[in-house]
């Protein structure tokens, strides 16, 4: 009795062990900045005199301040001035040249009692890299990566009072990014010009006004960060 | 069973798990700047956490100064030359991309001096360096710098360099998409209700 239940014991240590070993799964992602500059045009009451009837255009403009405090009330989140939009693209297992990550996430990073916490808000604000062609050198062994890259990206919006869509073309600047000097992945760094549409809400009653859009997303950055998972 | 061979089974398994918790925690990855953990979408509610301090900045002097003297003796063959040509241009490089950083690390922030300091480098001699502020103007979206860069379009004579100023000068005085919504929002809360 005595020796099976030692037995039990040092079975239940080596499956602790191993589970605790399989929990620890660590994976890199490429993490960059996001910053948008966007005009928006909408549609504003008419007014006419006697022979002229004018249609009236309202231009107003959008900035990461304008997405994150929309974010705001779908995530119950409070973000401070220091808020951030960033972009992490996983970097996925495969032999050189490393595919581009076509889904990203999309997330704002706040700082609270100086710690970094991030929100994951891609169920309302994605992002996509719908093509990404290459005209690039790319050293296999050690990896290093330098060219030009022409990707075409979109990016959604949909929360309670605002809906958009963008799309646009950017060439990218390729470089290679690492980590702990050691390189690891291909990076796709630029500047976007992007026109796109959406609707904002005016009122319960009155509906919404759809907006036409135009204007820059730049993505910046070469951190490659380490996640455990 | 006998005690030689249950002793065996035991130090076998001790073994074994010092094992397996001792190489995975090694292979634990420590980095100075760990990822932010991730919190759910329902965050934490109601929290103003308080600004960051500001970082030090390095003004324009500071950049040209801190390329390295020569200190090759004059005789030097054309390979050195280049070689420490190269260098410079590499270290020029890095020190424009940190400023870059820095600028845009500048627009989150509302008190003067940071305003200042992007209104100073309106008129870096590096386009980069003079891009990347003015893009940190328009992101900051402060009102505040509509002077400064009113002043920066007449003591500039490249008429490129006034049409990119002056494009953030009318991005600026636009209204943002916050200040429609919430206006709207105010227009409804006004209205007069339809019930008696």
């Amino acid at each position: 009795m005595r020796n099976t239940v030692k037995l039990i014991l040092v079975g239940a240590l080596l499956v602790l062990g191993a589970a605790q070993s399989g929990a620890q799964n660590t994976v890199l992602k490429v993490v960059q900045e996001l910053r948008f500059k966007l005009t928006g045009y909408y549609q504003m009451s008419p007014t006419e005199n006697s022979s002229t009837l004018f249609r009236n255009a309202g231009k107003f403009t959008i900035s990461n301040n304008d997405i994150i405090n929309l974010l705001e009330g779908e995530v119950g989140v409070i973000f401070s001035s220091d808020a951030k939009l960033m972009l992490i693209s996983e970097i996925p297992p495969g032999p050189t040249p490393i595919p581009v990550d076509r889904t990203p996430s999309v997330v704002v990073r706040d700082w609270f009692q100086g710690e970094k916490f991030d929100t994951d808000v891609t169920e309302y604000f994605s992002a996509k890299v719908l093509t990404s062609i290459e005209d690039t050198k790319i050293n296999k062994n050690p990896l290093k990566a330098n060219g030009t890259s022409y990707d075409i990206l979109s990016f959604e919006m949909h929360v309670t009072d605002v809906s958009f869509k963008l799309q646009g073309f950017a060439k990218m600047q390729v470089s290679t990014g690492t980590y702990e000097q050691d390189p690891k992945t291909i990076i796709h760094t630029g500047k976007v010009d992007t026109t796109g549409s959406g609707e904002y809400q005016v009122s319960v009653i009155i509906g919404v006004k759809p907006v036409a859009m135009i204007g820059t997303i730049q993505i910046s950055g070469h951190d490659v960060k380490a996640y455990e998972e | 069973m006998r005690p030689g061979f249950l002793l065996a089974i035991l130090g076998l398994g001790a073994f074994v798990l010092l094992a397996l918790v001792f190489i995975p925690s090694k292979a634990r990855i420590a980095t100075a700047e760990d990822p932010a953990p991730m919190i759910s979408a329902a965050g934490t509610p109601g929290v103003q956490p308080p600004a960051q301090e500001e970082p030090r900045l390095a003004g324009r002097a500071a950049l040209l100064e801190a390329q390295p003297a020569t200190t090759a003796p004059a005789k030097q063959n054309a390979q050195g030359e280049t070689l420490t040509r190269a260098a410079r241009e590499d270290q020029h490089k890095a020190q424009v991309a940190a400023r870059v950083a820095q600028l845009h690390d500048l627009s989150r922030k509302t008190d003067p001096a940071s305003l200042e300091t992007l209104l100073s480098e309106v008129r870096n001699p590096d386009p980069e360096i003079r891009q990347a502020a003015l893009e940190a103007i328009s992101q900051s979206g402060n009102r505040s710098a509509i002077p400064g860069l009113q002043e920066a379009v007449a003591q500039t004579e490249n008429a490129a360099e006034q049409q990119a100023i002056e494009e953030v000068i009318d991005f600026l005085k636009l209204p943002t998409l916050t200040e429609i919504l919430r206006e709207q929002r105010a227009i409804n809360n006004n209205a007069p209700s339809d019930r008696p």
